[in-house]
């Protein structure tokens, strides 16, 4: 009885003290968690919550400063699933996606198959493949309009131009758009693709190509049997990677073409910006950006399911 | 992997390899000529790859433009910020979520952490109501750098980085008597100095590229940075040299990161996966 009645008054020490107890315990994490929690909640957490709010009312450039909107409900739910502009952006979308992924993973695989071994020399062009991913898309932009340039300016035109051919208007027309666009996309991403597939490379134990030696495999043997399925998980994680980033393309949209010729280059960000950010229509574009939210949740989704089944080297 | 190649197999493996960095060397080439080209000769051209002489005069213009010189500050206001606080709080933050317990650590960290799965175009339209009408933030440079105080995937990076820290040096640390933030400065900070450069490094590359929110908040062309203020000139006008010339401008301090950092970008794609 006793002992029990003494635990309860040790237990019952005074509120302050075991304040005192716990700053002592965590006062770091308190001193550096409370400020970034209460930034992260106004800053991160809260824009994507009032996001969804706004898709939910006609908030637009007129209305939004004096604060004269209103709910509307699925108004522009079913205004972005009706509009055929937003139909439009998704083929753009996806159809830049299928130009854009295999192409990329392709050269990016095969730069990295083909540097993998330490050689000398090989750093240099290890470092030029990838020097354009980390250039700035503007920069990138720029240069590509003054290649495919149009008019005599072009540097290609400019070469044709020496054969007697005439100047090719590369952005004049959907069916050249697209391609070009997607070739600044792979030229920008196959040299990081490349540096994530080494690493990838580097991961697969050199006694699996040794046995295979001396099995007498050859070269496209070994890499197709060994290689490639050794390293699926790389490739699903780079392939879902490249996927989302494809599906927010919009910088060098916003350089070169504005979405144009007639709407074939506008991709789903492009559309958003366009709707929100220039026509004003700011709760037609959170709903936009919801879908998009959606599209990429789901492949981020497949992403953990597929990836799973991954393969260990055990 | 360890096969040998034969002669032949060596003469078209390097003369691949060439050809294929030529390729990815040309746009480069033809930016740096094109900024020493005068427009006038660009437009129609004889010779397409080297300018018929050297024109210095886009690179007049632009140093002698006041509005030119503010996109370059801009830029670096823009980039260097974040990188300083982003290189203390998510240092910090990671460090905390990874060595130190508490209740409801793990629900912390993972609401950060799911923030991550959002793309951030869902931010775009309420980051602007907010930022236009409560914060003020419009043209100004904090509509930047508040927001990019620190990163979430950074922070990510660090954390993942500090549970490998040995427990032991942590508690002799303290044992010794020395507080916290002591222990995190003296101690911690100094062990992680590649993760921490691989962070700055990634910070500066996104702020120096950073593009559509400046676009959005800034309606005065002094606020914008170089990738704004270039790709306002590429959207704008034909005069390609200029152009060229701001590229150039624009690619020079990440070329020069580039040159001396190799090693962290490398390492920094390795421990963050691919940019987005």
């Amino acid at each position: 009885m006793k002992t029990v009645i003494q635990d309860k008054k040790k237990d019952k020490k005074p509120f302050s003290k075991k304040l005192i107890k716990i700053w002592k315990k965590n006062y770091m994490a308190i001193i550096v968690l409370v400020p970034v929690t209460v930034h992260f909640l106004i800053f991160v957490f809260y824009p994507v919550l009032f996001g969804l709010f706004t898709s939910f009312t006609n908030i637009s450039f007129r209305n939004f400063a004096n604060g004269r909107w209103r709910f509307i409900g699925l108004e522009n739910w079913i205004d972005v699933l009706q509009d055929s502009n937003f139909w439009q952006s998704m083929v753009v979308t996806v159809k830049y996606t299928l130009l854009y992924v295999p192409a990329v993973m392709v050269l990016g695989l095969f730069f990295a198959y083909i540097l993998s071994r330490e050689r000398k020399g090989i750093r240099f062009f290890r470092s030029v493949f990838f020097l354009p991913s980390i250039t700035s898309g503007i920069v990138l932009a720029a240069v590509w309009k003054y290649l495919f340039a149009s008019d005599e300016g072009g540097v290609f035109n400019a070469i044709i131009g020496k054969i007697g051919l005439g100047p090719i208007p590369f952005w004049g027309d959907g069916t050249t758009v697209l391609p070009i666009l997607a070739a600044l996309g792979v030229y920008m991403g196959a040299g990081s693709l490349m540096v994530y597939f080494l690493g990838g490379l580097k991961g697969i134990p050199s006694s699996f190509y040794e046995s295979a030696l001396i099995d007498g495999a050859g070269k496209w043997t070994i890499f197709s049997k060994i290689t490639l399925p050794l390293l699926k998980p790389t490739i699903l994680y780079a392939l879902i990677l490249s996927t989302i980033g494809s599906f927010q393309v919009f910088d060098v949209i916003n350089i070169l073409t504005l979405g144009g010729p007639a709407g074939e280059s506008t991709t789903i960000v492009y559309l958003i910006y366009n709707n929100g950010f220039k026509l004003g229509q700011l709760g037609y574009a959170a709903a936009v950006s919801y879908v998009l939210f959606i599209i990429i949740a789901t492949i981020t989704f497949i992403q953990y399911r597929v990836l799973g089944t991954g393969v260990s080297y055990e | 992997m360890n096969t040998k190649m034969s002669k032949f197999g060596e003469i078209i493996y390097w003369s691949g390899l060439i050809i294929f960095a030529l390729l990815f060397i040309f746009p480069f080439i033809m930016m740096i000529t094109g900024s020493f080209s005068d427009t006038r000769t660009i437009v129609p051209r004889k010779n397409f790859w080297i300018p018929e002489y050297i024109y210095y005069g886009n690179y007049k213009n632009f140093f002698s433009n006041d509005k030119a010189l503010s996109w370059v500050k801009n830029s670096f206001i823009y980039a260097i910020v974040p990188v300083i606080t982003g290189t203390f709080i998510n240092t910090l933050v990671g460090y905390i979520l990874a060595k130190k317990n508490f209740k409801g650590r793990n629900f912390l960290f993972l609401l950060y952490i799911s923030m991550m799965l959002v793309p951030s175009q869902v931010s775009l339209v309420p980051n602007y109501v907010m930022y236009t009408t409560v914060f003020k933030f419009t043209d100004s440079y904090l509509a930047i750098l508040v927001p990019g105080m620190w990163s979430i995937s950074n922070m990510f990076l660090m954390r993942q980085y500090a549970t490998t820290l040995p427990d032991s040096i942590i508690e002799a640390a303290l044992i010794d008597g020395s507080g916290d933030f002591y222990t995190f400065f003296k101690i911690i900070f100094p062990m992680v100095k590649t993760p921490v450069a691989v962070m700055g490094i990634f910070a500066f590359l996104a702020y120096w590229n950073i593009y559509l929110p400046v676009l959005i908040y800034m309606n005065d062309p002094g606020m914008y940075n170089l990738t704004v203020g270039v790709g306002t000139m590429v959207q704008l006008d034909g005069n390609y040299g200029m152009q060229m010339l701001g590229a150039v401008i624009c690619m020079v301090p990440v070329f020069i990161l580039y040159v001396f950092c190799q090693r962290y970008f490398v390492e920094g794609i390795s421990l963050t996966g691919l940019k987005g």
